[in-house]
């Protein structure tokens, strides 16, 4: 009798220390993409020629592009998808040309149209977003393929409307929102503050709000979410929604970033957000991710491009390098997944 | 309000699904501070019972009243607001989330609009230590034993302030020192918190031990309900079960040769355990057992759909590899599954082409499939075995579940298997496809066929077998000839492994082995 | 007697629900409605009285002729959707399989490794794709899309940037392919039909076929029922492949130039055309006869909207509106049958 206490005794000391090992290695299998990070920062410092010099792309880029990868993650913690997101920016990025043009060509006040300009982009955008989460939550359409259907209706957008590039006609009062340099540093922008401010907005929402907090409920398991009175459809609804307003203010600030809404800029989007925001740790399935690790996965995506920019690597590499990239962060996430897929 | 006070009263409750009634006037009543259990056969109906308690279902009849006032919850979120909690049988754990998180899902503590995060880690320790769990509420709940799990699951309920728990076979993957805690976590519940639980479970002494008022439902009705100390263990098994066997399915007897089929001390870890039996030919062995106890798995390990640990099955003298599929019916071994809409049948395809799906190499000549030959073994078995459908060209989606049974049947039998395995062969059939499918089986096993029928239906195993095997909790705990002396008590008995009964093994070395083992 | 006349009203109702509901059946008739609307709606706006505009024999050939290229993919297309999985990187692949097509024969100007070698690699590119997706089971949508950035790139480097113009002069062997003529049929319409019978024997005769639809309509059915549904998925991947492989040579020899910046949005043409087809995305339905509509289909509603002079990118909006459109019909179709099955 004694001895089977003894031994119930040491199994649970056992089980303690088993427990504290799986909390270890659960922490840095969720977060290693700082690892990643801070690696290849290393490589790029010591042996990229001319990185120390460039390295500042990394966060005028990742500000540029990170705002809607932040948004693509909210849909994706909720177990869908949006492939539309670039075109999407690219559009409320001519939306917003159009209007501050407008604007500035009948009154002749830049901030106005700034205003009035953004408001519209990010109104886009969310209706775009809508649409979207119409299709996928609504009707029940898959949203992979759903996506890629109005991709298509947003790219023929974008060229209906802006038929090659489109340029502001008074560029020099947006271009500072990315360009002007806080004290003097050159990886300090309004633009690189604006995306800090989302990030941080988001992991905060996320964090402390009720319902940010549904979202990694029903992405990890939308039955339990529904037994615990969580609505599945309309939360989802809602990431779409975000997502949109977050591809508009993308879509504005690469008018800033650019001077010009180029219609390429969409097809340049086209899997670049899904790497970046797998990359930083957000599964495919669902349920797991917050903003910090949307703004490492934007980091690691963009050290990387301004290391093959930096070697003066032609555009074909960097396209090589980016869709073997995305797949094998595909990989990584297949076999490190708690869920699996199917069967 | 206090102890023993009815606070909740269900009366004449129906609830009919399409061509079942689930539910046909069960009456409850729930008093404040004592645990009720609930006790049934397989679909006797309370699986639906709770469901209409914690608003998934709506009733089709009766009175649903707490407090005196009807209540009609439209969704479980009404119902836990009314305190009507419900741990479910399948677990429903966000497995990337956090413990805390999980705890309190759905009703996370707040400070005006934003979570308190403090008092959420704080909460969550405290239940954590009511639980006897020695883990942190930071850690990922998908790190967590499958026991430890279904634990936090119970420790939701409470953080919802339930008036009333109810526990789905809350034990099943518990091991005996959680189970030991879920007792005395409920007892406390009970007496110091004058909580009402309805416990509802196949472990017999565990109801025993636990109740103070047993409710015994069979066929959507209750049969009894009285006080735990009115009742005997034996009493109960009897009240489960009920009405006297029907002969409707009396198997007509065929003459039984040599071994076909062998299993030797198969193993899967945690699943199952050393069992061994043999089939031969002309002989139906029944496998019975509740729902969990490791049947299905047994049979999938079999046909090479999961893996196995050690053991092996030998097949016609044959040692089959395992974990394969498309080997074990190259040899001869068909597997009509248990859920034939997830398992058995595409049901966006033909007749025909479900129909021909494992025999179509056979019908084909270098891969070219010969459609008039399929055609005619199609239509053969749709006469044979009488599918009723306009045409072989019909959408198995469009069928009757008898139907689709038949043609799940159909299937296997177009590729002349040695050994044929059905997995709850006649459920959610109607009566009548029920016997045809009885007699199918009859008249396979006197061409010669090796048959393994599991089920959860005694009588069905009484009616169609020669021989029935018992499994409790991935165990062997009785094989037994079908003799009109065996009684359904002394099966059920077996499959709750409270007796055990090698009487008809018929490897003595084998016998004694299992019997040391127990 | 009434009762009889009943019967057999029902019996030919269900006749004819049945024809209706056959593959492509209802999608040919929707085909037919719309190319009446678009001579209605061109004889207005062009004042009518001069005759047909829309239906004349030359219009409707160009049509088919427009469309081939598109069809030969979409054709194995429609394996891969049977199968519940995608492949969105045909677009590039096309674009890449032309450019190495182009250099074969520059370099080598042979026939036999012109052919054999775009159709091989075609082939090859098939095998990685379906090796991802069945073997290391990635996501097929994001992985195909990845794979098509990797072969917009090959395809760049490949040709180091520049259009690749096949001299005029090179193997008539290879011309042959893709301008020979027989009678007044091309070959580029042979080709069409060759490809949509070896696949539609394939598909409705083969054991593989069968058991194709099988893996994309049950999955778990499929493995219990011991069919090699990895390997089956794979060879669909490969056949999508060497489709390419041979529309690329195909185009070649008739073209004679490869331009590697184009191609985007073959894949959209290609989906669409199956999907009008009446093939589920979500697997376990479609046919080769349903995608040979879908491909007309999309033939009649491109060549409607260009004569209606509307731009390349309005014409964009409009098929991503109908894509939206049929998939979300056949998500609601699917829906209402369960409404129906419950109620009954």
């Amino acid at each position: 009798m004694e001895e089977k206490g003894v031994k119930k005794e040491a199994a649970a000391a056992e089980n303690a220390v088993d427990l504290k090992k799986i909390q270890r290695v659960r922490f840095l299998k969720d977060n290693n993409s700082i690892l990643i990070l801070v690696a290849l920062l290393f490589v790029a410092f010591i042996g990229v020629d001319g990185f120390t010099g460039s390295w500042y792309n990394v966060a005028l880029y990742s500000a540029e592009y990170g705002i809607c990868c932040l948004g693509l993650a909210l849909v994706m913690i909720c177990g869908n998808i949006d492939l539309s997101v670039g075109y999407n920016a690219a559009f409320c990025g001519v939306m917003f040309v159009i209007t501050f043009n407008h604007i500035y060509n009948s009154t002749g006040n830049s901030a106005l149209g700034i205003i009035v300009g953004l408001i519209v982009a990010l109104i886009t955008g969310g209706v775009l977003g809508a649409f979207n989460g119409v299709i996928i939550t609504k009707v029940g359409v898959s949203p992979l393929i759903a996506t890629i259907a109005t991709n298509y209706i947003y790219e023929g957008l974008v060229m209906n409307f802006a038929k090659t590039s489109f340029a502001p006609v008074n560029k020099d009062a947006i271009t500072p929102i990315a360009k002007y340099q806080i004290f003097g540093l050159r990886w300090l922008t309004p633009m690189v503050i604006i995306f800090l401010l989302f990030v941080l907005g988001t992991y905060l929402w996320m964090h402390y709000t009720r319902y940010g907090n549904r979202l990694h409920i029903v992405g990890d398991n939308p039955e339990a979410a529904e037994y615990a009175g969580i609505s599945v459809s309309k939360t989802a609804f809602t990431t779409f929604v975000l997502c949109g307003i977050m591809a508009g203010m993308t879509g504005f600030m690469m008018v800033a970033f650019s001077g010009a809404a180029i219609y390429t800029q969409g097809t340049t989007l086209g899997t670049f957000p899904i790497s970046c925001v797998i990359i930083g740790g957000v599964k495919m399935t669902g349920g797991k991710g917050t903003a910090v690790h949307v703004l490492l996965g934007v980091l690691i995506m963009r050290t990387v491009s301004t290391m093959m920019s930096t070697m003066f690597w032609s555009t074909n590499r960097v396209n090589l390098v980016t869709g073997l990239l995305l797949i094998a962060v595909l990989i990584a996430d297949r076999f490190t997944s708690t869920k699996s897929a199917d069967e | 309000m206090s102890r023993g006070d009815i606070f909740i009263e269900l009366d004449d409750i129906v609830k009919v699904f399409p061509g079942v009634r689930a539910l046909d006037g069960v009456s409850i009543k729930i008093a404040e501070g004592k645990v009720h259990a609930l006790c049934g056969e397989n679909g006797a109906g309370k699986s639906t019972l709770i469901k209409v308690m914690t608003g998934v279902h709506a009733r089709d009849g009766g009175d649903y009243r707490i407090d005196g006032k009807t209540v009609n919850f439209k969704s479980t979120k009404e119902a836990i607001d009314a305190g009507v909690s419900c741990v479910y049988q399948e677990l429903s754990i966000a497995p990337q989330l956090d413990v805390a998180k999980n705890l309190f899902i759905g009703n996370l503590p707040m400070k005006g609009h934003i979570i308190d995060h403090k008092t959420l880690y704080e909460k969550s320790e405290e239940i954590l230590k009511f639980l006897e769990m020695d883990i942190s509420p930071h850690m990922i709940a998908g790190d967590l034993s499958v026991g430890q799990q279904q634990m936090i699951e119970i420790g939701r309920a409470l953080t919802r302030n339930a008036r009333l728990i109810i526990m789905d076979e809350p034990t099943s993957s518990l091991s005996e020192a959680e189970t030991d805690t879920l007792f005395k976590v409920i007892k406390t519940l009970v007496e110091d918190r004058n909580m009402a639980i309805i416990y509802i479970s196949h472990k017999l002494d565990e109801v025993m031990e636990l109740a103070d008022w047993i409710t015994v439902i069979r066929d959507g009705k209750n049969i009894i309900s009285k006080a735990k100390t009115d009742f005997t263990q034996a009493e109960l098994v009897k009240n489960m079960i009920g009405r006297p066997l029907e002969n409707l399915y009396m198997k007509e007897p065929a003459e039984i040769t040599d071994t076909m089929l062998e299993v030797n001390h198969l193993t899967r870890d945690g699943v199952f355990d050393d069992i061994s039996f043999k089939v031969r030919k002309g002989e139906v062995v029944g496998f019975f057992g509740l729902v969990g106890a490791g049947r299905s798995e047994i049979m999938r390990a079999i046909f090479g759909v999961d893996k196995y640990n050690s053991g092996e099955v030998i097949l016609d003298g044959k040692k089959l590899k395992g974990g394969d599929p498309a080997k074990a019916i190259e040899n001869g071994i068909g597997f009509c599954t248990e859920d034939r809409k997830k398992e058995g049948l595409a049901l966006k395809i033909s007749i025909l082409s479900n129909m021909t799906l494992v025999k179509l190499k056979a019908l084909s000549h270098g891969g070219v499939v010969d459609r008039v030959a399929q055609r005619r073994a199609a239509d053969k078995y749709m006469k044979s075995i009488s599918i009723k459908a306009p045409s072989v060209n019909q959408l198995v989606g469009n069928l009757s579940g008898g139907n689709q049974q038949k043609v799940v049947v159909a299937k296997w039998l177009l590729m002349d298997p040695k050994v044929l395995i059905v997995d709850e062969p006649t459920r959610g059939i109607d009566v009548g496809s029920k016997s045809e499918i009885y007699s199918i089986l009859s008249d396979l096993a006197k061409q010669g066929m090796a048959i393994i029928v599991v089920s959860s239906e005694v009588e069905e195993i009484m009616g169609v077998c020669d021989k029935v095997i018992t499994i409790a909790e991935g165990k062997k705990t009785g094989e037994m000839a079908i003799t009109p002396e065996l009684t359904r008590e002394h099966i059920l008995s077996c499959a709750l492994g409270t007796e055990t009964d090698f009487s008809a093994e018929t490897d003595g070395e084998k016998k004694e082995e299992v019997k040391e083992n127990g | 007697m009434a009762d009889m006349k009943a019967k057999k009203k029902g019996q030919e109702n269900s006749r004819w629900q049945r024809f209706i509901h056959a593959d492509g059946v209802s999608v040919f008739f929707a085909m037919i409605v719309v190319a009446i609307l678009f001579e209605i709606i061109l004889q207005v706006m062009r004042g009518g009285g001069g005759g047909l505009i829309f239906l004349t024999p030359a219009n409707l050939a160009s049509i088919l002729r427009q469309q081939l290229y598109v069809g030969i993919i979409a054709f194995g297309m429609t394996l891969v959707m049977i199968t519940g999985e995608i492949d969105l990187s045909v677009g590039y692949q096309l674009t890449m399989l032309c450019s190495i097509c182009a250099l074969f024969m520059i370099k080598t100007n042979n026939a036999f490794v012109g052919i054999v070698g775009t159709i091989g690699i075609g082939i090859l590119c098939g095998f990685v794709n379906g090796w991802l997706v069945s073997y290391l089971r990635l996501n097929s949508f994001i992985t195909t899309l990845g794979m098509s950035s990797v072969y917009s790139a090959l395809a760049l480097m490949v040709s180091a940037g520049t259009v690749l113009v096949i001299p005029n002069d090179c193997s008539p062997a290879f011309q042959w392919f893709g301008t020979a003529k027989f009678g007044p049929i091309s070959i580029l319409i042979v080709w069409f039909i060759i490809v949509a019978v070896v696949l539609g024997f394939i598909l409705s005769r083969t054991v593989y076929g069968q058991q194709m639809y099988i893996i994309g309509s049950n999955p778990i059915a499929a493995k219990f029922s011991g069919i090699h549904y990895k390997r089956n998925k794979l060879i669909a991947y490969m056949i999508v492949g060497a489709c390419c492989g041979l529309a690329a040579v195909v185009m070649m020899a008739n073209v004679k130039s490869s331009n590697p910046q184009s191609s985007s949005g073959t894949e959209m043409e290609v989906i669409l055309c199956v999907v009008l087809g009446g093939c589920a995305v979500t697997g376990g339905k479609g046919s080769v006869w349903g995608t040979i509509i879908g491909v007309l289909f999309y033939g009649v509603l491109n060549t409607g909207f260009t004569m209606m002079n509307l731009t390349e990118y309005m014409r964009w909006i409009i098929m991503g509106l109908i894509m939206v459109l049929v998939l979300s019909m056949d998500v609601l179709q699917e829906r209402g049958v369960k409404l129906w099955k419950k109620k009954a």
